[in-house]
């Protein structure tokens, strides 16, 4: 007998192991495990590979998804993470996936064509306007940020000004070494959240450590 | 939801669409091809020496009597059994000839074993293949030529196919390469010690790729960075004539860089040139001298020292003053003044030594002995102050301001006409001496250094009869 336990919404644990209801039963995406509990299958969730399964794992409090949300992510590279996203969702829900690189987009848009509620975007999230004719109609729940860029929490804000509901979640990580390898980790965590006092609500600042080294993720409400 | 569905597919069609835009040209295909290149060499000297131990269990001595991998990769898939080696086969495998007979006469009375033809089998199939790999790196040089000398014409005739071909693919496209300064040309491929520099104040690299170029290989030392630098200069023209398709050739800055490189070759250490200089600043006459450069005693908002004052050395034994000392607020009275430190006729009020406080016999060895003063420290007059003369008030119509008002103002500088406050900017040193423009009181005429003894020996000289 194996042990379940439901942690949030969509998310559980199995054995101690973080797990998703899988969306395509049989289908790997990137060579995870796949476990029977309760006749459902599960796909389990590597906090190491992921940034959103460490900070679960680190006990944030909500992802603020459900069945039916509208997701933007940014930085959305092969699909690791936004595959367990859109196992939380499920049908109801659309997830947008931005990314720069061509080169990833061939396994996100391989992935797209498997699951109905991926949408892949090729451009530029430094430049929202670009992508703003697909994102019109459409009022974003949640915003998951994972860019290694030195202006990070600038994209976010854009982004966020444009496409993000009031009392919406953001969800912000950020690589301190892509904006200052030299300075100390705490100091420039602490200048990208006053960058984001004026307009958010700073919920919580999590150390992502052990899983990813000088990272932490922001969860953060839109005032 | 079937918005959604349609927006979906749209956008799908188009992220490909856009996938496909980037792959084309040729740009892609020579960096990977380059990144090939490395990756063959290096599997097949792996391979290589696998097979050079696998086979020694046979005939261990063609090892060491065929050096080189090509005719030994041959000998082995061709023949293999070392029962059936000729002359004629191994002249067609490309051995040399004098090695020939000593091959042969080991091969019959050799200490390998005699193996089966099975066995051979498997070495000579992993023969087949070093030799393929080989074979493989041969033709990716010959098609990463061409393709250089289509795409980046000029670049590759200066740089190299290989070169060039690593450059292009450290930067990433043809784009960025064209918009890069000469400098980050030359550093490409040194980016380890390039942010050493940077971030912790390194030596700054001076080559990168640019290092197995034939030209810097072939100088000197002390000439390989000048080349490199001369080399990325005309590298980075070259990129520009083709991104932006202008039909020239690269052979004279071909030329250029050979007469460059046997310039530097010739130069020796006393045969350096001189610079030359298009500008030289004016020999400048007649000027007054700078602050700095004037003696002490010209120096005129300073104080010379007097002798009594001054003090030849420290000894061992002595304790150092303190900082405060040194200011002039000497807390242990009795120690004397040291030689530095302010003017003493403008010492503040309320902090004089005591000079009569401790008598003479009280002092210790710790304390200073004026060994180069006779008279002892309170039989000294008291110092007469000249007082400030903002702190006193003046009758009015008698008060002067600092700057003196010109006469005549058509005679004079434009910095100098100004009637009303101060003078603005500060005075140049190699202005006229007429100038009145000076930040520090009145000018004083250059002459003889005054004897401040003379006037403190004598006080009535200035200040009448004084009482002490």
């Amino acid at each position: 007998m194996k042990q379940l336990k439901q942690l949030l919404d969509g998310v559980y644990e199995i054995q101690s192991n973080l797990a998703t209801v899988n969306l395509t039963p049989g289908k790997k995406v990137y060579g995870e495990e796949l476990v029977h509990a309760e006749g459902k299958e599960f796909r389990l969730w590597n906090p190491n590979r992921s940034k959103v399964g460490a900070a679960i794992k680190k006990g944030i409090k909500t992802i603020h998804l459900k069945k039916g949300s509208k997701v933007l992510y940014l930085g959305a590279a092969e699909g690791t993470t936004i595959s367990h996203l859109s196992d939380i969702v499920e049908k109801e829900g659309t997830i947008f996936g931005v990314d720069i690189s061509a080169r990833s987009m061939r396994k996100f848009i391989y992935l797209c064509e498997q699951r109905p509620n991926l949408i892949p975007i090729l451009g530029d999230a430094n430049q929202p306007n670009t992508y703003r004719e697909y994102l019109n109609g459409f009022t974003i729940d949640a915003l998951f940020q994972d860019v290694s860029q030195k202006n990070q929490a600038e994209i976010f804000l854009r982004n966020a000004r444009l496409y993000l509901k009031r009392d919406g979640h953001g969800f912000l990580s950020i690589k301190a070494k892509s904006i200052d390898s030299s300075a100390s980790v705490e100091k420039l965590v602490m200048e990208e959240t006053k960058k984001l006092e004026n307009e958010f609500e700073i919920l919580e600042t999590i150390p992502l450590h052990p899983f990813e080294k000088d990272h932490a993720m922001i969860h953060c409400i839109k005032k | 939801m079937d918005n959604i569905d349609l927006l979906r597919k749209r956008l799908i069609s188009s992220a490909k669409k856009k996938v496909q835009e980037k792959y084309e040209g040729k740009e892609v295909h020579i960096i990977k091809s380059v990144n090939l290149l490395e990756d063959l060499d290096s599997a097949s000297n792996l391979f290589i020496e696998q097979l050079r131990e696998w086979y020694s269990t046979h005939f261990p001595e063609l090892d060491e009597l065929v050096k080189e991998n090509d005719p030994y990769l041959k000998i082995i898939y061709e023949i293999g059994n070392r029962e059936n080696f000729t002359e004629k086969k191994l002249k067609d495998a490309g051995v040399d000839e004098k090695d020939i007979g000593k091959i042969m006469s080991t091969a019959k009375n050799s200490m390998g074993s005699k193996t089966e033809e099975k066995d051979l089998a498997e070495i000579k199939v992993l023969a087949l293949n070093c030799h393929n790999l080989r074979e493989q790196r041969e033709y990716l040089t010959k098609y990463l030529e061409e393709s250089m000398s289509k795409e980046l014409p000029n670049f590759s005739e200066l740089a190299g196919a290989v070169i060039g071909a690593k450059i292009l693919a450290k930067v990433g496209t043809k784009k960025k390469l064209a918009f890069m300064p000469a400098s980050g040309i030359q550093v490409v491929g040194a980016e380890k010690a390039l942010f050493l520099h940077k971030k912790k104040g390194a030596k700054s690299p001076k080559y990168g790729y640019l290092y197995q170029h034939p030209l810097v290989r072939a100088a000197r030392y002390e000439n390989k960075g000048k080349i490199a630098r001369s080399i990325a200069a005309k590298l980075a023209i070259a990129v520009k004539k083709d991104y932006f398709h202008n039909n020239s050739s690269a052979k004279e800055m071909k030329k250029e860089l050979e007469e460059r490189a046997e310039e530097l070759s010739k130069r020796t250490p006393t045969n350096k040139p001189q610079p030359v200089y298009d500008y030289k600043p004016p020999e400048q006459t007649n000027r007054k001298p700078e602050f700095r450069e004037r003696r002490p005693e010209q120096r005129e908002w300073k104080p010379m020292r007097r002798d009594s004052e001054r003090k030849p050395f420290r000894r061992n034994d002595e304790q150092k003053p303190s900082y405060g000392s040194r200011l002039g607020f000497n807390k242990k009275p009795g120690i004397g003044k040291p030689s530095y430190g302010p003017r003493t006729d403008r010492r503040p009020e309320g902090r004089k030594p005591d000079y009569n406080s401790r008598p003479r016999t009280e002092w210790k060895s710790e304390d200073r002995k004026p060994s180069y003063d006779s008279k002892p420290m309170f039989d000294r007059k008291p110092e007469i102050r000249k007082e400030r003369s903002f702190l006193t008030p003046k009758p009015n119509g008698t008060e002067k301001s600092s700057y003196e008002k010109p006469k005549n103002t058509f005679d004079k500088k434009p910095y100098e006409k100004k009637p009303f406050g101060k003078p603005f900017g500060k005075p140049k040193p190699w202005a006229d001496k007429k100038s009145d423009a000076k930040p520090f009181g009145k000018k004083k005429p250059l002459g003889k250094p005054k004897n401040r003894t003379a006037k403190h020996a004598n006080p009535k000289a200035k200040f009448g009869n004084k009482k002490n």
